[in-house]
């Protein structure tokens, strides 16, 4: 395997860790606002809406600079031995930490109030994976 | 298992980046071998001895818990 590519993939997951990082701080926001704020209004809606927008547009940005090969989004492991020893690590992390949050869903649903919709849970649990994928590649890639 | 990687990386003049280039690996996989947090494959541990021009078992020790 060429050294470019092992380099190429070190900066991927590098890209990786913070993306994932910044969209579940992202999602948990949005999760949290939703939970809190029952009764929205159009006019915080808007600024929910826009605030995600921006941000969606930040990350194109982000990703369209750092001109990765097309098919490295898509392929399912890494050539290089540790970090794909890594990026199965950080799955297995995620995997725990979703079934967590379901067994904690599970046991505290009566203190969930009826109105907090199935998306706003979706997207709570989706924070929470990314948030953990991100923070156990970050830990695991450690010098 | 301890190793002596560092050691003979430092003593060859090696930056881990020049170990790992040499090697066809990331430089993170000669960091955290160094550090003991990561285990390497045979491949790689024969690479790196192969690099040092000495065999494995000099580079690597097996210690009781292993």
């Amino acid at each position: 395997m060429k050294q470019q590519n092992i380099k190429t993939e070190e900066q991927f997951m590098s890209h990786d860790i913070w993306i994932s990082i910044s969209a579940g701080v992202v999602c948990l926001l949005l999760s949290v606002y939703s939970l809190i704020k029952q009764d929205q209004h159009i006019e915080g809606l808007l600024t929910v809406g826009m605030s995600v927008f921006f941000y969606i547009i930040i990350i194109a940005i982000y990703i369209t600079k750092a001109d990765f090969p097309l098919k490295m989004y898509f392929k399912y492991a890494y050539k290089d031995e540790f970090l794909n020893n890594i990026d199965i690590n950080a799955y297995k992390h995620t995997s725990f930490a979703f079934g967590f949050c379901l067994i904690a869903v599970f046991y505290k649903s009566d203190e969930i109030p009826s109105e907090v919709s199935h998306a706003t849970m979706a997207i709570l649990y989706l924070s929470i994976m990314l948030l953990v994928y991100g923070a156990s590649l970050l830990w695991q890639s450690r010098d | 298992m301890q190793n002596n990687i560092a050691k003979f990386r430092k003593e060859t003049g090696l930056s881990q980046q020049e170990l790992a280039d040499a090697i066809s690996v990331s430089r993170k996989t000669i960091s955290t071998v160094e550090t003991n947090r990561f285990t390497p494959s045979v491949i790689i541990a024969l690479k790196i001895a192969a690099n040092f021009n000495m065999p494995v078992e000099s580079l690597f020790i097996l210690e009781e818990a292993d």
